[in-house]
């Protein structure tokens, strides 16, 4: 039976490939995105576990400045505490590149990380000041000397003391790391007394989620407590939202398997309605035929299935490595490719059920085969279909968009959702509902077409059921991929307005290459004075990026040195009240801060630092796409004091005019090439087009589901098209038996494309246009980053005839599939 | 016996004497593969039609009799031999060529009609014409004119599937004329309607020969209709057997 089934599936490929390339999608999208997450997540996860697997709790720092031995010290007095082990888990920079320094000493064995080994504690206990064990990534020589940098220690030279080979420290971090005792690594960043994190050890009273509640109540707020893993749950608030949005692109993709099942099922019955006939006259019940079809489908699906969880698999790894490097850089920790085996069988098992479940409805059609069909002579009036109304679709769909219109007033997240869904359903019934008129449309312009044009309206006058398909289908698309497009679109130019004071900066020296978030490296403050006293610039302002830890959640900080500063978020704030910053604990912060925390312009609230609770007032709330959790800024002085954190990530200067522009930039890139930090000299224009670019970037997965939903198109106008083509086979063999030319039934299908691709990407457009608008906000929610809506009508004037020529090319084979038909068949009855 | 010799007959056929035949096949072959099996569907086939005549192919199923009417009609090539339509060897001509011969030249009637059933019966009529380049006002006129000379003057604006066996056959022997062509090649053209309206189809057919000059050349299985031609010739596996 299943041989039969393989037979079956092979003897009509043309409709298998298309189910299968349909599962494949769906399956290689949702595969991809699975993995994706999972290895964001796992790498995170990991980077935790080999850290400290065994602690109950996790106490991080308000800051990434880390946290006190005397606060360890404190925490190990609490009640249920059985050890605390500091830790240095601090990024620095090594021969030029993101490192991380591991610091430990014998209370890491309390843990089963890593780093928890009796012989490496022995060994780095030993170690002299200046040698540090090297991770595998590094090719060590025990006589090469390294560089390493950090903005409080500034430049010195280390060496190694050796390799760690073991396997698992390959995959820490991909093996880029350096490990000493905590006091050399205290002295080696000269921050004295500190450690990144405290790992806590219950004593067993109690359980880690009381633990923690304990540890988190006695510390009032002065470090961030959890269950381990706060890593993972910071990088979830920042990946669900994507997650999620692409696995939603991933069900349609589903959908629309289901579908192409239901077509490719459905035309099979059409064609072998003779054979089945035939069976059903020699006593196949129904229930057989069906069972056939659904067990062909299956096996279809399998294929389709095996062909998309590799595909998957192989996109997955490719994102992956190309992740943005502003998501990378955020966490610092190397993101490795971690499958989700486990989507795999589920997806598959989707994807059979869909199959299964859509070829069973379209083989229903079985029941309706007479057996008497076997003994009759073919019929041509059975082909001829009769023009149902679909008006009452029309009216679904016109009452969708009224419904649409009335969620989008509310301006809630799910309702915008709902609202986005009922334009996308109200478009997909105006469009089966208004099909007809394409017909009537493109009728009117086949008859204006030299020698095809009866040919085309008859071939338009029997479409009105794949008319209704195509144009739906079409409609939808382009409603999707309008406003995918618009948001992509927007989100660039959110990123740009929002970074637009810097346009007008000369030149800036960054820590970040402005495609990677800022960096915690930071740069001595002294460089301030040194470059100002450089011929030709002239320092007009700097300041200091860093993370910070505000209600569990990894917040963007920036501190600002002073009126004459372009930072963007403080120079986009109003002039009248910004610089109450300099001179009152007061805080300018990103709507993303505002609406997370629920804080308003003139409220305030307490920041939790290093140096103690500060309570800041809110002087003003500007739209910044920095960071999805939020922005707060304030001044440059006050954050290196409440955070301990001396030292600048960017510093912004003009030329003077006293040397040619050129002489002066060189003399800056000759100034920072001799500290060794990785700088970034570049105009400030230049930094805004590479952020620009990484968020070009970021918005890929966009553009993936447009893809994703162009393809789809195509196949489902290839689909019906070939549909038409093999119930209409004998009305082209006869017009070639009687003197047409084969490209006039090929064009007559191209031309029946057009004209419905045309009418439905015109109505399709209309509702992207509108669906854009609504989706702002719930993009804004979903990525976590601002969305400014601007009405985008370059896209349309690329997408409307891009849909045409994707849904003619899936046109393409049926026109050269038909333009093949031969004279001959013209005499045959079947 | 007028119009039908066979080509041995006429020794080589040299080309003036081809000119005054409607059609001349010589020494025509065609084989099909089916599966692993050859078919012998014509061989050797020498035939000449006369202008102006009526003759009539019988013969068993699987005889050649359908592929004689496709090599005829150009529409499938012979794997040697020539064929001549009007004068002209429609072997020489390259495939639009023949299209365009087709198309201008030859007329088709089927068993099965083979009308575009979204075309109402004039339209269908019309079709050869449009795909000749004519306007709609002209291409209606005409297929208008030609249902009237059928009597289906009222069934003009009506679809196949509103119109009888015998109506459909006339629409369809309407739209094989429109063209005027010299020579309409009718396959089984009697095979899927009652005894009564066959008749009456063949009576058309005759009347094609006799009062517009045509030349008529009929696939059928059926002995009354093979007596209402000039020439009946049998065909027994791909050979055709004087009558």
């Amino acid at each position: 039976m299943i041989l039969d089934a393989l037979r079956s599936a092979w003897r009509h490929r043309f409709g298998s490939a298309l189910g299968a390339i349909g599962i494949a999608l769906a399956v290689a999208l949702t595969v991809t995105v699975a993995s994706l997450h999972s290895s964001l997540l796992g790498s995170i996860d990991r980077f935790s576990d080999q850290l400290a697997q065994g602690a109950d709790v996790e106490v991080l720092g308000n800051v990434d400045g880390g946290v006190t031995e005397e606060l360890a010290r404190e925490v190990l007095g609490m009640e249920g505490v059985g050890v605390v082990v500091p830790m240095l888990t601090s990024q620095v920079i090594v021969d030029g590149e993101r490192t991380i320094l591991v610091g430990v000493d014998e209370r890491v064995l309390a843990l089963k990380g890593v780093f928890s080994s009796e012989l490496l504690v022995r060994v780095v206990s030993n170690l002299e000041d200046g040698r540090l064990l090297f991770g595998p990534a590094f090719d060590a020589e025990m006589a090469t000397v390294h560089e390493f940098y950090t903005a409080a220690s500034g430049h010195q030279e280390i060496s190694s003391a050796g390799v760690i080979e073991v396997a698992e420290a390959r995959s820490f971090n991909g093996g880029r790391f350096v490990v000493t005792n905590l006091e050399a690594g205290r002295r080696l960043l000269h921050l004295p007394d500190r450690a990144d994190s405290l790992f806590v050890v219950g004593d067993g009273s109690r359980s880690a989620h009381a633990l923690a509640s304990t540890v988190k109540e006695k510390l009032g707020g002065r470090a961030a407590v959890a269950q381990t893993g706060i890593r993972v749950d910071q990088v979830s608030a920042v990946a669900d939202p994507i997650r999620l949005a692409i696995l939603l692109a991933g069900s349609a993709s589903f959908a629309i398997a289901g579908v192409l099942i239901f077509d490719a099922v459905a035309i099979g019955v059409e064609r072998r309605r003779r054979e089945l006939a035939v069976l059903r006259t020699i006593g196949a019940t129904s229930r057989q035929l069906m069972l056939s079809f659904m067990l062909e489908s299956s096996l279809v699906a399998i294929f389709g299935a095996v062909l998309g969880a590799s595909a998957g698999l192989i996109m997955a790894r490719i994102t992956v490595s190309q992740l943005p490097p502003f998501l990378v850089s955020a966490f610092g920790v190397e993101i490795g490719f971690l499958p989700a085996w486990w989507s795999i069988p589920l997806t598959s098992l989707l994807g059979l059920v869909i199959a299964v479940t859509s070829a069973g409805i379209a083989a229903r059609r079985i029941t309706i085969i007479s057996p008497a069909e076997a003994v009759r002579s073919a019929d041509v009036s059975s082909l001829s279909e009769k023009q149902k109304s679909r008006l009452f679709l029309g009216g679904a769909g016109v009452l969708s968009l009224v419904l649409a219109a009335l969620f989008a007033l509310f301006e809630e997240e799910w309702t915008g959702v709902i609202a986005v869904m009922l334009v996308i359903i109200g478009i997909a019934g105006i469009a089966s509902g208004v099909s007809s008129w394409f017909v009537a449309g493109a009728t009117a312009l086949a008859v204006r077409l030299p020698r095809i044009w009866l040919v085309t309206e008859a071939a338009l006058r029997s479409s009105h059921r794949r008319t209704a398909v195509c144009a739906t289908v079409i409609g939808v698309a382009l409603t999707l991929v309008v406003m995918t497009d618009g948001l992509a679109r927007n989100q660039v130019e959110t990123m740009r307005a929002t970074l637009e004071p810097l346009t007008k900066l000369p030149l800036l020296v960054d820590t970040s290459s402005g495609d990677e978030a800022p960096a915690n490296v930071l740069f001595p403050d002294s460089w301030t004075t040194e470059l100002d006293e450089l011929a030709g610039v002239t320092v007009t302002g700097s300041g200091q990026f860093t993370f910070v830890i505000h209600k569990n959640d990894r917040v963007l900080f920036q501190g600002v040195s002073g009126p004459t500063s372009l930072a963007p978020v403080y120079a986009l704030a109003d002039t009248s009240v910004r610089d109450r910053i300099f001179d009152e604990n007061a805080v300018i912060i990103s709507t993303q801060f505002a609406d997370r925390f629920h804080v308003r312009e003139g409220s305030s609230f307490v920041l939790r630092t290093p140096s103690g609770p500060h309570t800041v007032e809110v002087v003003d709330i500007v739209p910044s796409a920095s960071w999805p959790n939020g922005l707060v800024a304030t001044s440059l002085e006050r954050a290196q004091s409440w955070y301990a954190r001396p030292g600048v990530s960017f510093i912004e200067l003009a030329f003077d005019g006293t040397v040619p522009e050129d002489a002066a930039v060189a003399a800056v890139k000759e100034f920072t090439g001799q500290t060794g930090f990785p700088v970034y000299v570049v105009s400030g224009a230049l930094q805004v087009d590479r952020t620009a670019a990484a968020t070009v970037q970021a918005t890929a997965a966009l553009r993936a589901i447009e893809l994703v939903v162009l393809i789809v198109m195509a196949l489902v106008v290839l689909n019906a098209q070939v549909s038409m083509i093999w119930q209409r086979r004998r009305e082209f063999a006869l017009l070639r038996a009687i003197g047409g030319r084969p490209g006039y039934a090929a064009m007559t299908v191209l031309v029946e494309v057009a004209a419905v691709t045309l009418g439905a990407a015109l109505l399709g457009a209309i509702g992207g246009v509108w669906a854009h608008r609504l989706a702002s906000s719930i993009a804004e929610s979903l990525s976590g980053f601002p969305v400014f809506y601007k009405w985008e009508f370059a896209g349309l004037f690329l997408i409307i005839p891009l849909t045409v020529v994707v849904a003619c090319a899936g046109a393409a084979f049926p026109a050269y599939w038909v333009a093949k038909i031969r004279g001959v068949d013209a005499f045959s009855e079947e | 016996m007028k119009s039908v010799d066979d080509a041995a007959s006429i020794g080589k056929f040299p080309a003036a004497v081809a000119v005054n035949m409607a059609a001349v096949l010589i020494d025509v072959n065609k084989t099909f593969r089916r599966g692993r099996d050859e078919v012998n569907a014509l061989r050797n086939v020498s035939l000449q039609i006369h202008s102006r005549s009526f003759v009539a192919i019988t013969g068993p199923s699987g005889a050649g009799k359908t592929t004689l009417l496709q090599v005829l009609g150009g529409i499938e090539r012979p794997d040697s031999g020539k064929v001549c339509v009007g004068g002209k060897d429609i072997g020489e001509l390259s495939e639009a060529e023949r299209t365009v011969f087709r198309r201008r030249n030859l007329g088709f009637v089927f068993q099965f009609f083979n009308l575009l059933p979204t075309l109402t019966a004039w339209e269908n009529v019309a079709v050869p014409l449009t795909l000749d380049g004519a306007r709609r006002s002209v291409a209606r006129t005409r297929a208008k004119e030609m249902l009237d000379l059928m009597g289906l003057a009222k069934r003009a604006e009506h679809h196949p599937r509103e119109l009888s066996g015998g109506e459909m056959q006339r629409t369809a022997i309407a739209r094989a004329l429109i063209s005027e062509p010299a020579l309409i090649l009718a396959d089984e053209p009697t095979g899927n309607l009652d005894s009564e309206t066959g008749r009456s189809v063949l009576r058309l057919l005759r009347q094609v020969v006799d009062d517009r000059g045509g030349t008529v050349v009929m696939v059928t299985h059926s002995l009354e209709a093979a007596d209402v031609a000039d020439r009946s010739i049998r065909f027994v596996d791909g050979v055709p057997l004087p009558a």
